[in-house]
């Protein structure tokens, strides 16, 4: 049983570092961002790559978004450690870039908000001594962007999670899975993704 | 812990043709387990141990992959011929040929007699896959049980013609249709002197992949639609390429299929297949890489060198150029994107002798990638290229690259009707 942990990748594609894919960075809005607080994990090793199933239904293990910095602030007490809002039409994330992200860490060191911001970070969970889960972004980089590609990132999030939505209907197994632990309300998120589109019309 | 023995008992009496008693070998399993042998593995080691043979997993011929052992096909043999070769010394007789079945053709070698004619439908257990001339073949050696069944596959002359997007690295008794799009014929020169052959590009509905024939087939003309049978495919750089020689059937088909342009295709679709050829995506540049920007070339081979040392040909006169590499990802897949010095160029708008300045200004290599950073993270673009998967993941080497239309209004009005809103209901 041991190593064939995957053996589907393995197989097909020796040649790539023993399996090797690099994870897939998902488009989610901040409104369901903050809303997703179901950690899977796909294997039973210690490696195996950690997701946060959002309640449409994808698993996330690295998320993609654009939107305006508007406050940042330096929570570390020896290190620097950058905390910041990025807000979206839905909503806000929280991103963080410590010691281990210094590039990031940089960035967020030298913007002064507002400013439209690409996120490219791991999701992360925190949960309050009430049990509430609070979602962040661990930043892996950010960049500085302009208003065309934060408007281009709201359509292409609304798409794809359209798609997330009517693929809700069905039976995939994570679709199955966030309809159990969310009981998600269709009709909440694609009032969600029109305000979104409706926001870029002004 | 608690295990439940007798399903696994059973599986175990069935490779065995239930010989043995089932106290014996839940005794046996017990033991096993007891020295923390896995449970997988104390089954195998109790099959073999009562001389059994695990049964093997049955594959269809389209998905066999070099290094599969005892696998069972089931097949139509095409062809055989037999061969006598030399192993260490000792004159052996083989039998080669091809065996095929409703999804694919492959050459198969049988290592011993199996009494095999051509026309036979065989069913093959124990066989396994190894590498012949850089393609999977099958091969029945001293332990396959060979069984001839009585009734015939039929495979339907629709169902062995392929679609180009169906091809696989190492498929033989290809039979397909295509129209001839590009065409040229080379010099190439093999151990018989100098041979011109054709090479060029093909497509069928939806899909354009290149081919070579070591044939002059007149038939192969650009602008003709031609039926190939027994060709075979072989992938060059990662992209598979069909190959037509003296044994293939060329015909010029009446029809016209006419290549219809992908607009783009989702990267998560295209990570699956081994190769794609002339495909466009789509997406945002997600991180730039390390060795983006200003590079040292060796003049002689092209490979990237540091501090002016190639590791073949040692202290060279080094040659600069840019490229970038980066990570473009459409939120299905994601894959390595590549420009080279005039694409990077046309999307950063600075030229070789720029960024050496800028390096220079900065005294810092590293000051151009950051400019390439400062530019692409983010963005998104759309790109055309093929793509392949090697030991470096999976690259698409772009021969454009755009920024992506601002379409953004267009697009919102189609996601809201889509989302039911804008006054039509769906």
């Amino acid at each position: 049983m041991a190593g064939n942990l995957n053996p589907k990748r393995t197989s097909e594609f020796p040649k790539s570092e023993g399996g090797f894919v690099r994870e897939v960075a998902h488009r989610v809005f901040a409104a369901e961002f903050r809303e997703s607080n179901l950690q899977a994990k796909d294997g039973h090793d210690q490696y195996s790559p950690s997701y946060l199933l959002t309640p449409t239904g994808v698993k996330v293990n690295r998320i993609f978004v654009v939107g305006t910095l508007t406050e940042k602030e330096d929570i570390g007490t020896e290190a620097q450690f950058w905390r910041g809002r990025i807000v979206d039409p839905t909503g806000a994330f929280f991103v963080s870039a410590g010691q281990y992200q210094p590039e990031a860490a940089q960035v967020l060191a030298k913007t002064t908000p507002p400013e439209f911001i690409a996120v490219i970070g791991k999701p992360s969970t925190y949960t309050t001594k009430e049990g509430n889960v609070l979602t962040s972004i661990r930043a892996e980089s950010l960049q500085i962007v302009d208003a065309a590609t934060r408007d281009r990132w709201v359509v292409d999030c609304a798409k794809h999670t359209m798609e997330r939505l009517e693929r809700l209907k069905g039976d995939n197994p994570d679709a199955v899975k966030a309809k159990e632990h969310y009981s998600t309300n269709v009709e909440h998120y694609r009032a969600m993704v029109a305000q979104a589109i409706e926001s870029l019309a002004k | 812990m608690e295990i439940e023995f007798a399903p696994h008992i059973e599986e175990i009496k069935r490779a065995l043709d239930n010989e043995i008693d089932d106290e014996r070998i839940r005794t046996d399993l017990v033991k096993l387990l007891e020295y923390r042998v896995p449970l997988a593995e104390a089954k195998r080691s109790l099959i073999r141990k009562y001389g059994g043979v695990e049964k093997s997993s049955v594959k269809k011929l389209l998905d066999i992959q070099i290094g599969d052992r005892n696998i069972e096909v089931t097949g139509l043999v095409l062809d055989i011929i037999k061969k006598t070769i030399t192993v260490k010394n000792n004159e052996k007789t083989v039998f080669s040929g091809i065996i095929r079945d409703e999804t694919s053709a492959r050459s198969f070698t049988a290592w011993e007699d199996f009494g095999l004619n051509i026309g036979d439908t065989i069913r093959v257990t124990q066989a396994y896959v190894r590498n012949w001339q850089e393609r999977p073949e099958v091969n029945f050696g001293g332990r396959s049980k060979v069984e001839k069944l009585p009734t015939q596959i039929v495979i339907k002359e629709e169902a062995q013609q392929k679609k180009l997007s169906e091809l696989r690295d190492g498929e033989i008794n290809i039979h397909s249709a295509f129209t001839v799009l590009k065409l040229e014929s080379r010099e190439i020169s093999t151990k018989d002197g100098s041979k011109e052959i054709l090479t060029g590009i093909g497509a069928d509905e939806a899909t354009k992949i290149p081919f070579t024939s070591w044939i002059l087939f007149p038939e192969l003309a650009i602008g003709n639609t031609i039926e190939v049978k027994n060709a075979y495919v072989r992938s060059f750089r990662g992209v598979p390429t069909l190959h037509m020689n003296e044994k293939s059937l060329v015909k010029k088909l009446d029809r016209i299929i006419q290549y219809k342009e992908p607009p783009k295709v989702m990267i998560g679709d295209i990570v699956e297949k081994e190769g794609a050829f002339d495909v466009v995506i789509e997406g945002n540049i997600l991180s730039i890489r390390p060795g983006s920007g200003l590079i040292a070339r060796c003049p002689q081979c092209n490979r990237v060198i540091q501090k002016s040392v190639c590791r073949v040909h040692g202290k060279m006169n080094e040659k600069i150029d840019m490229r970038i590499k980066a990570i473009i990802d459409d939120g299905t897949g994601a894959l390595t994107l590549v420009l080279d010095a005039g694409l990077t160029q046309e999307i950063c708008g600075f030229t070789i002798e720029d960024a050496t300045l800028i390096a220079r200004t900065a005294m810092s290599q590293g000051a151009v990638e950051e400019e390439i950073k400062k530019k692409l993270l983010g963005k998104m673009l759309g790109a055309r290229g093929n793509m392949s998967k090697g030991e470096f993941g999976i690259t698409l080497v772009a021969s454009k690259v755009w920024e992506s239309p601002d379409i953004t209004n267009k697009k919102s009005k189609e996601l809201l009707e889509r989302a039911g809103y804008n006054g039509k209901d769906r």
